[in-house]
């Protein structure tokens, strides 16, 4: 199981050295300057739970989706954060808890993503014999 | 990255790369404990990528080159943030993070491109009805 992020800034470090600091900052700098394209994909996400909840069937996924958004704006939030404060433990313990943030978003699309394509599988078995098309999947991705 | 040393006072020469750390282990070890899920949603992103590219139109090529590009960088962030776990070199954190920041870029990309299509769909559907009527 995933830790709780909050574990990561209690159990952070000693302060680290101005030269491990100044390193720190330096790693983290590419993901850090890329926190409004997380925000953008947040926002891709929103809308597309929101679509997804207009369908009603669509509810579960719809809430799978929110939960990626929140975590991703959560993770960008925590970066700023991290990029502004790099002393520890506060910039480790933020930073580290925005990557944490970023390893359960991964797992909720891979899950949600494989449950997705294995309804959508089970659907089109369903519906192909009755279009006509045999029981061929294929065919019916093809469009017939 | 430049070594935070590069500029000491008393003018020696500063070391070619950042020493390995502690703080590194701690900070890649959330994607490196699940560096399987990254790996499986990069597989399924490269899958639809290629189910897009078969599908049709150039809006589909486009999304599909965006996604399979995306699954690429996801899958060098989750492994080179995993060698970062074992060496705790600044150096390997810093690449790992550059690649999952061009991720995050190339997913906004995929993602509003896929909204795009989903509209385009919607309408012509749409479109095709209002005519039949």
């Amino acid at each position: 199981m995933v830790s709780e992020p909050a574990m990561f800034a209690d159990t952070a470090p000693a302060p680290l050295s101005a030269s491990e600091a100044a390193a720190f900052a330096a790693s983290i700098a590419p993901l850090a300057q890329a926190t409004g394209w997380m925000r953008a994909c947040g926002v891709l996400n929103g809308v597309l739970a929101v679509l997804l909840a207009i369908t009603i069937i669509g509810l579960p996924f719809a809430g799978a989706l929110g939960w990626v958004a929140f975590l991703e704006f959560r993770a960008a939030s925590r970066l700023d954060a991290a990029r502004r404060r790099p002393a520890a433990p506060e910039g480790l313990g933020l930073a580290t808890a925005a990557v944490n943030d970023i390893a359960v978003h991964y797992i909720i699309q891979a899950v949600t993503t494989l449950v997705m394509v294995l309804l959508f599988l089970l659907l089109l078995s369903l519906i192909a014999p009755l279009l006509g098309h045999g029981s061929s999947i294929q065919d019916l991705l093809r469009g017939g | 990255m430049n070594p935070p040393s590069a500029d000491k006072p008393d003018g020696k020469l500063a070391a070619p790369a950042t020493p390995p750390a502690e703080w590194v282990r701690t900070l890649a070890a959330p994607l490196h404990r699940q560096r399987w899920w990254c790996f499986v949603f990069a597989a399924l992103l490269l899958a639809f990528a290629v189910f897009k590219l078969w599908h049709g139109s150039w809006l589909d090529a486009l999304a599909a080159l965006a996604g399979a590009l995306s699954a690429w960088f996801l899958y060098r962030a989750a492994s080179v943030l995993s060698a970062a776990h074992a060496s705790m070199l600044p150096a390997d954190a810093q690449a790992g993070f550059a690649a999952l920041a061009r991720y995050f870029m190339l997913a906004a990309i995929t993602s509003a491109l896929g909204l795009l299509l989903l509209v385009v769909t919607v309408f012509a559907a749409v479109a095709q009805v209002a005519h039949g009527l």
